[in-house]
């Protein structure tokens, strides 16, 4: 799905380079192949405790990359899918009402469940169980632009309340924060697409 | 300043010159200290009072055996070499040893100008660094590897960006400032000599004592797990430069970051890459040495 990658320019290759005399070419050469490897072995561990699947197939990395495709394809908000995924429940595709409060029910991501459904079944998946796996690595909150923008202008004007409630919340992002809910919910479109430059 | 200990032990600075200078940090006016995290307990620091931790970290104050260094590093921005770079703006305030054995370095960002300032006036300012700030302390209760804070004083200097706007200084807290950056620096302005200290230095304090290949092996291990888990939480980094690249495979320079909102795989979170070289989608094979290999998920 990556059609045009920049030419090389790995960074890791830029600080080996750096140790040319240190070591031989061979070794920098079997060194920087090993990134990859690793860097796929810790995505899919990683991948599979957000999924909450507790075996591995050669199939999901399929699983986890038609599902990025499809959230990228229907513009879905990143934290709040997990979050809500966190409650799925086996042949219950209505047990992500809230989900289905903000998004439609598209033949794309209808599809997409049945395939997980079906994978869960296979491990035998138990709802509780798995819910609470995925709540512990799914975060409720992230730091979105707006929220940031928040505690900015409240900190210009003075005020340190909204950076210590905001800590406190970023500190246990799994945790519910009932006071909070809105912010974990889809960024409303008025605060949409703030995109930041290197001024700073 | 009498009466207050703290356990200081400062080993970057033995390091040659070529590697940092003394500087002065220029302090902002009217200075409010609003928010302290808990890492004061870590460091050790309660002796301070938070009037006192205000004036050292503002630099109006220097304590017992503290420094005031900056470092010099080199760096490719954008896959260009960009020459000498360096600590344009923040100075390292000391490193400190925990309780439980941690180095733990202590550095001021907005402090004013250095060597290394190039066209830079120093100074941070509010918005930049509460996105910092924040951004910081959130990475760490996802769990993932990052430089940490430990307080945000604000100022009354106005500073000129895009619009007027008031300065702020973070203090920044991490085991080391050390970046890809600084290696660079030795071997591209041809001083093996450093070249050869700064390793040394490296793999003693940093990586128990191990090989050259090994320390090298584990930071490529540590920055495959970084990566690993900004991509798995959404996390945009947006200026993977090497000199923002710590090599203790932690997060580093919160800049023009973003968390994916509306899932776009090529989402570029920093207005100023309009290549989208540092795209979401890309970080895996910004940090690799063979693209075409490194994302083949779909």
């Amino acid at each position: 799905m990556i059609t045009s990658l920049p030419l090389p320019h790995g960074i890791l290759q830029k600080l080996l380079l750096c140790f040319n005399d240190h070591l031989p070419k061979e070794s920098v050469r079997n060194l920087l192949n090993t990134f990859s490897e690793l860097f796929h072995t810790y995505y899919q561990k990683l991948c599979q405790r957000k999924f909450g699947l507790t075996t591995m197939e050669p199939e999901d990395y399929q699983l986890f990359g038609s599902l990025l495709q499809t959230l990228s394809n229907l513009a879905i908000d990143y934290t709040f899918f997990f979050r809500q995924l966190s409650n799925y429940k086996i042949n219950q595709v209505d047990s992500l009402s809230e989900l289905w409060n903000y998004y439609e029910k598209s033949e794309e991501l209808i599809v997409w469940l049945s395939l997980y459904d079906q994978r869960l079944k296979r491990e035998l998946s138990d709802d509780m169980k798995r819910q609470m796996e995925m709540k512990s690595v799914n975060p409720k909150y992230v730091l979105r632009n707006y929220i940031a923008q928040e505690v900015i202008e409240d900190v210009e004007r003075g005020g340190n309340e909204k950076l210590k409630n905001w800590l406190e919340i970023l500190y246990s992002p799994f945790a519910e924060h009932l006071e909070y809910e809105s912010y974990s919910k889809p960024t409303p479109a008025e605060k949409k697409n703030y995109s930041v430059s290197c001024s700073s | 300043m009498s009466g207050v200990d703290i356990n200081f032990d400062n080993s970057f600075q033995k390091l040659p010159v070529f590697l940092h200078e003394n500087v002065a940090p220029t302090p902002l006016k009217e200075p409010v200290l609003i928010h302290v995290t808990e890492l004061k307990k870590e460091l050790g620091l309660e002796s301070l009072s938070d009037p006192v931790l205000q004036k050292w970290l503002n630099g109006e104050t220097r304590l017992n055996n503290d420094q005031t260094i900056a470092t010099r590093y080199a760096g490719h921005q954008f896959g260009v070499f960009a020459g000498q770079l360096g600590d344009g703006r923040a100075i390292s305030l000391g490193e400190i040893l925990t309780s439980d054995g941690k180095r733990l370095e202590i550095q001021t960002k907005g402090s004013g100008k250095t060597s290394f300032s190039r066209m830079g006036d120093g100074k941070a300012v509010i918005r930049s660094s509460v996105r910092e700030y924040l951004c910081s302390e959130a990475m760490h209760g996802l769990r993932i590897p990052t430089s940490r804070v430990l307080a945000i004083i604000i100022g009354e200097d106005k500073v000129y960006r895009e619009t007027i706007e008031r300065s702020a200084i973070i203090t920044r807290v991490f085991p080391s400032n050390i970046r890809f950056g600084h290696f660079e620096m030795c071997y591209y302005f041809n001083r093996k000599d450093v070249l050869n200290d700064l390793i040394e230095y490296t793999r003693h304090t940093f990586f128990e004592g191990v090989s050259v290949e090994e320390m090298l092996a584990q930071i490529i291990d540590e920055t495959a797990m970084l990566i690993a888990h900004w991509q798995t939480v959404g996390f945009c980094h947006g200026v993977m430069n090497t000199d923002n690249m710590s090599i203790l495979g932690i997060t580093i320079d919160y800049g023009p970051f973003g968390f994916l909102e509306d899932t776009a795989l090529s989402h570029v979170c920093n207005h100023s890459d309009h290549e989208g070289r540092y795209a979401y989608d890309n970080q895996p094979s910004v940090a690799a040495w063979n693209p075409a290999k490194t994302f083949t998920l779909f």
